[in-house]
Formats: C-alpha cells, structure tokens, sequence
C-alpha cells in the first residue's frame, strides 16, 4: 500500500512540476506548483513525518503559494509573455536548460545515493534542535535575506510612484 | 486475514459515517440559521412546512437539484472543480476530531474468525500531530475560492477572491499563533492527549505553590482567555462569515466568488462554509473548553456510575455535542448580531492588533511556563 502510494505521489509530483514550467498561462503554472507543494506533504507523511508534512501544507501550499496564485490572477502578466518568447529567446532558454540539467547531473552521479533519513530526527523537536543549534547562522541569514527582499520591493514600488 | 479486514472495513464505515453526518447536518444548519436569525430579529422564520417548518429544507434542497446546470468561462476544468475544493478540507479536518473517548472491544468471534482485541475511537483516524494536520489543511481551504473567483472570468467573482485569499492569508497567522499558548501549555500535538489534560478541576502550580479551584473544570480557555478571543476572531474570518464575510460582500459585490454559480454547485459552496463553521466550533471546543469532559462530573464518577467504557464513551459524545451545537448558536448568534467591517478596518484588526496580541500571549504563556 505505502509502495503504491509512494508510486501515485511520486508520479502526480514529477507531471505537476513539468506542468509548472510549460504552462503558458502563469496562473495555472501556480496552481500546478501548489498542487506539487500538497504532493510533496503526501510524500513527508509516507516517510512518517507529519510533523514535516504539516509545515509544508501551512507554509508552502496555504500561504506562500496562496499569494502567488493570487497576484498571478490578478496581474495581466502578457507583456512579460511576449517578451519571454519572442524570437532568440529559445537561444537563453537551451542554455539554461544546459545548465541546469549538467547540475542536477552532477548532483545525481557524483554523490553516493542518500540513505532514508532515519525516522527520530523528522520529529518536531529535533527539527528545532537542528535550526536553532547547528544551523542557526545559515537560518539567521535566511531571514535577513527575506528582509532585505521585502524592504527592497517597497522602496521599488515607491520609486515607480515618485516619478 | 480476518483482523485486519475488520479494522479496515470499520474504519471505512467510520469515514463514511462522519463524512455524511456532516454533510446531512448542514441543511439543518441553514434551517437554524434562518429560525434564529428571525429569533434575533423578532420575526417568526420558516414554520409552515412540518414540525417547526423542517420540511423547509427539502423544499430548499430540490429547488436547487432542479436547476439547469449553466456554466460560465472557458476554465471548464476549474470552474467545475472550484466547488469540489470547497467540501475537501473541512470534511478531512472534521475527520480528525475526537467526539469522545475511546473505548476497547475486548476479543470476540464474528462467523468463525477471531477478531479483537481493537480500540475504537470517535474520530476517522487518530493522528499524533493532529494539530498541525488540521491547521495546515484548513489552510487549504482559499484555493477553492481564489480558483472560483478566477475561472468565473468576470470582475466581481475575482475581486471576490482576490480579498478572500488575502483575509484567509492574514487571519491564519493569528489563528496560529494564538495556538501556540495551548501547545506549550498541554505540551502536545494530539486532539486526544490535549482534552485528557483538561480534565479534572482547575489546578496548576506557579512559583511553587499549588493552586486548586475545585469549582472550576481545567479547560483551556482560564489559562488562555486572550488566547481563545484571539482564536475565536480568527476562526469567524476563516469562515468568511459575518462580520468578516467581506469575499461575499453583496452590497459591492453581487455575491463575491460564487456570483457565476448556480444550482448545485452553489449548494457545494454552502456545504463548505457550514461544515467550516462545524470545523471551527469542534476546534473551539477541543482546545478551550475541555473536549467531552463532561463538567461539573468528572470522567471516573461517571464511569462508576454507568458501569462500563462503552456507555461512558457514548455519554460523553453526547457532551461534546451538546457543547458543539451551542458553539454554533454563538456563530449565528454572532452573524445576526454584528454589522460587516469595512475593508481596511479587517486588515488592521488581522495585523495590528490581532497578530501583536497573539504574539504577546505566546510570549506571556512562554515565560510563565519558565517560571
């Protein structure tokens, strides 16, 4: 059962993510990511870590991409549709394509492959543990970053309005 | 073989059981809305049909089945699958909640196959994390809306949306946070662990000396009284009901996200928002007023008195549906009572006062907990 599960998930997660970067309308492309991010929760639940598999539904898939489907219906994003597939566009689009799968070779022949996590260190707790003790600057960096980034859009949008 | 078909088989019974009560109470909900809204306004509601005009609702639910089917749009996909969304994560979350104790069956035989010794709970499925679970698919719940409002291809349906996402969006965070006090206070993520803790009298130790009020249950809400304002506040608006019902805004909206559906997709949309309603006076229930703890008894009296696990089991369900059907008189009582708030007025309560409060409550409950 868990096997056919893993089967069903794997494979709904592996066609919403294809359908993510094909689609030609952004907002259905956000909707597909959504339904990835619920997927990817299924998956945390099947390797028994709810705890994982809940933060993943609240943050990821009940409000980060909440907002993106909803700014993505609510602009008329086709000026940025022309420009990203007008001609010599293809050129930019094969090389990062290149790029990004000689990556995702290199992560997946070079490393010796992953054992499971084992199943004591998904637990709520030693999540914490791990952030706020061994990771702690890399999260404290993090945050900083989301800060900078919100900061940075209000000045931009304000800038757009000054002038 | 036969053990485990008979667990999977009562589970799924359970499943359907919970699903469909909570589907079949919802017309009875809007039959009681409606006799007390007319109570709130001194009129006399629906009572020509029927004791108490019951029948009413019948005569609600085939008007509706008999409608053409009309569609809107060319996101047929979407348009169709909206409503669907809508029924999903209430109904999963309801699934979760504990009505009452769980009680054993001891081993017995059933046409030749030994079966038992098995633990029947009052839930669809019994979770250790089951706080997490429910917060984080109840928050699921805007997509049907933001996809209603957005496949509708029309202004009013999507200005709908658009609001309703982002007051989802902003009261979710203090739906969170004002948790957070309950979970360091019963140190638990589990539905059932928590309302085991709020049994008994009201007891606690502070600065090394033990406090006892005898009259008083130990329910949530007298440890955390700001907590379960803060949470009460922030279930009504994911709700989306009155005074928070700003996505249905009929004054400036037609009917917000739903204007372009009809029938029995409408009917869908209604489910959702009664059986969210049932979700959140359940939630209520279970986190500030002791679950089935049937105050002023306690659960060991009661269980001498009445001789056995399983007839304890049912009386204290019928607790927890006495102390659910009053939490949704509060609801409606609540709706006829307030005016709608205006649309900066609900963003400011969210994130100026609701946020900070709850934040300071979590605080507050930390470093008491230290003490």
């Amino acid at each position: 059962m868990e096997t056919f599960l893993f089967y069903i998930f794997s494979a709904g997660l592996l066609l919403t993510a294809f359908n993510t970067i094909f689609c030609r309308n952004p907002a259905k492309g956000a909707l597909n990511l959504a339904l990835s991010m619920i997927l990817l929760a299924g998956l945390f639940f099947l390797m028994s870590a709810p705890f994982l598999a809940g933060l993943q539904l609240i943050i990821y898939a009940g409000a980060v991409m909440v907002l993106f489907v909803m700014v993505l219906m609510l602009f008329n994003l086709k000026n940025e549709l022309f420009v990203f597939f007008k001609k010599r566009a293809w050129i930019w689009t094969v090389f990062l394509f290149g790029l990004c799968s000689g990556l995702i070779s290199l992560m997946a022949f070079s490393s010796p492959p992953r054992e499971n996590p084992s199943y004591s260190f998904l637990e709520g707790k030693q999540i914490a543990l791990k952030l706020f003790t061994e990771y702690l600057l890399i999260f404290e960096m993090i945050g900083l970053l989301l800060l900078v980034i919100a900061i940075g859009v209000v000045v931009l949008s304000r800038l757009d309005k000054e002038e | 073989m036969g053990k485990d078909f008979f667990e999977i088989s009562i589970n799924l019974i359970k499943i359907f059981v919970i699903l469909f009560s909570m589907v079949g109470l919802v017309p009875l909900l809007v039959w009681a809305e409606r006799r007390v809204s007319a109570l709130m306004q001194n009129r006399l509601g629906p009572n020509r049909y029927g004791p108490f005009g019951l029948l009413q609702i019948l005569a609600d639910l085939v008007k509706p089945l008999m409608k053409e089917d009309f569609s809107k749009g060319n996101k047929k996909l979407l348009y169709y699958l909206a409503p669907i969304l809508a029924v999903v994560p209430p109904a999963v979350v309801f699934g979760s909640i504990p009505f009452s104790a769980p009680f054993q069956v001891p081993a017995f035989e059933f046409f030749g196959f030994d079966l038992g010794p098995y633990t029947f709970y009052f839930q669809s499925f019994h979770l250790n994390t089951a706080v997490v679970f429910a917060l984080g698919v109840s928050s699921l719940a805007s997509y049907s809306l933001l996809i209603a409002g957005w496949s509708s291809e029309s202004k009013y349906p999507l200005f709908g949306a658009l609001r309703a996402a982002a007051q989802n969006i902003s009261y979710e965070l203090a739906l969170s946070l004002s948790l957070v006090g309950i979970l360091f206070l019963f140190n638990s993520l589990d539905f059932l662990e928590i309302i085991e803790k709020q049994s008994g009298p009201l007891s606690f130790s502070l600065l090394g000396k033990d406090f006892v009020f005898s009259f008083l249950p130990n329910w949530g809400v007298f440890y955390q009284p700001l907590g379960a304002l803060i949470f009460f506040v922030a279930l009504i608006a994911e709700c989306n009901r009155i005074p928070f019902d700003l996505p249905e805004a009929e004054a400036e909206l037609v009917a917000g996200y739903h204007t372009e559906y009809g029938g029995i997709k409408l009917i869908l949309f209604y489910i959702g928002e009664y059986s969210h309603m049932m979700v959140s006076s359940a939630l209520m229930i279970v986190f500030y007023f002791g679950g089935f703890d049937p105050y002023p008894f306690s659960q060991e009296t009661l269980l001498n008195f009445l001789g056995s696990d399983f007839k304890l089991s049912l009386v204290l369900f019928f607790v927890f549906i006495i102390k659910f059907f009053l939490f949704l008189f509060v609801f409606m009582w609540i709706r006829w009572s307030l005016p709608r708030f205006r649309y900066d007025q609900l963003m400011d309560l969210g994130w100026k006062k609701l946020l900070p409060w709850a934040l300071f409550n979590a605080l507050l409950t930390a470093w008491f907990i230290f003490l």
